[in-house]
């Protein structure tokens, strides 16, 4: 390794600086090495990353074999991005919405586009799990349900302001999602998914010993200050202008966060552990604040479904939303719609809040039997969503290991 | 004395279906290193196959009108082997349409287990309305049929199924230990690609294991039918306590999986029965305390460390 502390030029710089890595301690006295990172899944990073995919070996096609293959919008210095003029135009547009919509939207309507906001950060969880560290959920919804929890008995018994009250749900997301991980980080992916799948199945049961059958109510309300001028019987608009608040912050962190090393370190656990690991990176412990911090993404959105829905019971989350939260991820993240980037929250959100809304409008289509009945239902359409999402994405995987080969 | 042994004798039901449950899960882990989440939902399945059997031509029934040329009711112990074969022949289906396409990409996989999940759910609640049925036990259920054994009773029907369960298991076990087809099976789970190049075909190995787990899920399923009503969410909290317990031997022992069936339905017996603050649902949740804990200290099962090791690498 270089000792020194100019930045590098480009095409000089380490491997280390170009994965933004924390640097391996090298033995003394060891001459210096560049050690060559694996190609396998390489491609893989590409083809999911942000940018147009443009194999590195394309790139330098004269040169050295390449030491990894980067993004080229990570290789840069995060101060010196500018977002594009599209990204502008879109984040103003988004901006307008959220200003002029509540005031023409119906309350049930905005209620509804509320708690997809607030699903979209649990997609964000779940994109950052699935699709940057490679890892399985089937219990994004049981977690979700834990931050409502939280939130409502950390307003409701320890006088939490009901503003910051999403940060318990945080809180308590994380400190779930670290104890199912920490023993199932230490084996193989299928036990992350076991042991979430048992999380989502025996959760409505706990929530029911803890609470009781019947829903338990906020002893909070959410009042618009005068200066907005929203009238004491839209307080809809308010809340919906707090969550979303609350979700822009969250996805403007959470965006910082996978933009930078740590952020790539994620990524190089999933396609490369053992190169990972003999940069330094301690890939279980990686792994593991990943898991809490998808974790906590759906705890905060508990406590922030807590603003527009005000009660919590065991009805809320079962098993079946964490397969549907999955379902989403699985098919929005492999598809051409979203690809993997976290723009894929949106539409995954939006499906699953708004086609149960769709669906009610039309009780002859939900309630029919048989077959007709079957391949109209609901989740019947989330089956072959998942079906046909895993059948795509394992032809890609296979095509990025034929081109990698 | 007498009610810690009729405990006893009641867990024996419940940790057959669980034992049997785990052995197939860790079956279709060992041969491809897929975790099968709709293990449970394909149980289901063959318990309402059971049904439509046991029905004959029953117009209220769905399906039962393809039986039109058998329409006298089938037996009970006929219709289960019939659930038997034809979950053996859909096992197969499955991994031939679903699983096999996938190529042991594990997130995907996963996907297709859970979308499996969901279809196998729907299918069953929008053919047979979700209503609960019943199918009755293959073996004696009469008040009289029973043992008395230090004043606890043992019923002749939880002696069937528990003996069935193990002979079936046993059976199994037999087949993979004696015969060529069970040492390609073994050959397989050990080592795939070597196996290919001697010669074993592994597609229809892994065909052949999945068809076989189907179908002791599906005996596990006709069977405990007969203690619980056929309904779509009758296998969901034998899901668990059979993942639980096909983890106490790190996914890929069938013994330890098979005496963590026994033991965990001994447990769930045991808290419900002297613990007041815990009803049988709630030892759904011991469960899975006790699957961290297991899995915190003994990360691999009970078994050997191998996997753990293979934990980062994957």
């Amino acid at each position: 390794m270089t000792d020194s502390h100019e930045p590098p030029t480009p095409g000089s710089e380490s491997p280390v600086f170009r994965l933004g890595l924390r640097e391996a301690p090298v033995p003394h006295g060891s001459p210096a090495v560049s050690v060559p990172i694996p190609r396998a899944g390489a491609a893989r990073e590409v083809a999911e990353s942000d940018t147009p995919a443009t194999p590195a070996r394309d790139q330098a096609p004269d040169g050295p074999a390449p030491l990894a293959v980067i993004p080229s919008d990570s290789t840069q210095p995060a101060a010196a991005r500018w977002p594009s003029r599209l990204t502008v135009a879109a984040l103003v547009a988004i901006a307008a919405l959220v200003v002029v919509v509540p005031l023409r939207a119906s309350s049930t309507f905005l209620t509804d586009v509320t708690q997809l906001a607030a699903f979209c950060l649990v997609f964000a969880g779940l994109w950052l799990l699935t699709h940057r560290m490679g890892l399985l959920s089937v219990g994004h919804g049981a977690l979700t349900g834990v931050g409502a929890y939280a939130a409502l008995h950390a307003v409701n018994d320890f006088g939490l302001p009901p503003m910051l009250m999403p940060l318990a749900g945080f809180a308590a997301g994380c400190a779930v999602g670290a104890l199912l991980g920490i023993p199932a980080l230490r084996l193989p992916k299928a036990y992350l998914a076991l042991l979430t799948l048992s999380a989502a199945v025996a959760f409505p049961i706990v929530l029911r010993q803890l609470d009781g059958p019947l829903p338990v109510t906020l002893d909070s309300e959410f009042i618009a200050p005068t200066w907005t001028g929203i009238a004491p019987n839209d307080e809809h608009i308010w809340e919906f202008w707090i969550v979303v608040a609350w979700v822009a912050v969250a996805f403007w962190l959470l965006h910082g966060l996978l933009t930078g090393p740590i952020g790539r370190a994620l990524v190089a656990t999933r396609d490369e552990p053992t190169a990972a690991a003999t940069f330094g990176v301690s890939v279980y412990r990686l792994r593991l604040a990943g898991v809490s911090l998808s974790s906590g993404l759906a705890g905060l959105a508990g406590g922030l479904m807590l603003i527009p829905v005000n009660f919590n019971d065991q009805f809320q989350y079962p098993e079946e939303l964490s397969i549907k939260l999955f379902a989403l991820t699985i098919a929005f993240g492999s598809t051409a719609i979203g690809g993997s980037r976290l723009i894929m929250t949106v539409p995954a959100a939006t499906v699953l809040v708004l086609l149960p809304v769709w669906l009610v409008d039309r009780p002859g289509w939900v309630n029919q039997g048989g077959w007709i009945g079957f391949l109209k239902s609901e989740f019947f359409l989330y089956a072959a969503l998942l079906l046909v999402a895993a059948y795509a994405r394992s032809r890609r995987a296979r095509a990025v290991r034929l081109y990698d080969a | 004395m007498t009610l810690f042994l009729q405990r006893v004798f009641d867990s024996f039901a419940n940790g057959s279906a669980y034992a049997a449950l785990a052995v197939a899960i860790s079956m279709v882990f060992r041969s491809t290193g897929v975790l099968n989440l709709a293990q449970g939902q394909m149980a289901m399945l063959s318990a309402y196959i059971a049904v439509v059997f046991a029905a004959g031509a029953d117009p209220g029934v769905a399906f039962s009108g393809w039986l039109t040329p058998f329409a006298t009711p089938w037996p009970i112990w006929a219709a289960v082997a019939g659930a038997v074969v034809v979950s053996a022949a859909v096992g197969a289906l499955l991994e031939y349409t679903v699983i096999r396409p996938m190529r042991g990409d594990p997130v995907p996989t996963i996907g297709a287990t859970l979308g499996l999940y969901l279809l196998i759910g729907t299918f069953v609640v929008k053919h047979f309305s979700g209503r609960q049925r019943f199918l009755g036990s293959p073996f004696p259920q009469e008040h009289t049929d029973r043992f008395i054994i230090g004043g606890a009773r043992l019923w002749f029907d939880t002696i069937g199924l528990t003996l069935t369960m193990l002979a079936a298991i046993g059976l199994l076990a037999l087949i993979q230990r004696t015969t060529k087809v069970g040492l390609a099976f073994r050959a397989i789970t050990s080592n795939r690609d070597s196996s290919a190049l001697v010669g074993i075909r592994v597609e229809w190995v892994v065909m052949g294991g999945w068809a076989v787990a189907a179908a002791l899920g599906g005996l596990a399923g006709g069977l405990i039918a007969g203690e619980l009503n056929v309904r779509p969410d009758m296998m969901e909290r034998l899901l668990i306590f059979g993942l639980a317990a096909a983890t106490l031997g790190g996914l890929r022992s069938p013994a330890l999986a098979l005496a963590g069936g026994y033991l965990f339905a001994f447990a769930e017996t045991m808290m419900a029965g002297y613990v007041g603050f815990i009803d049988s649902q709630v030892t759904l949740v011991w469960a899975l305390g006790v699957l961290i804990v297991v899995l915190s200290v003994r990360p691999s099962g009970l078994l050997s460390r191998k996997a753990a090791r293979q934990g980062l690498r994957t």
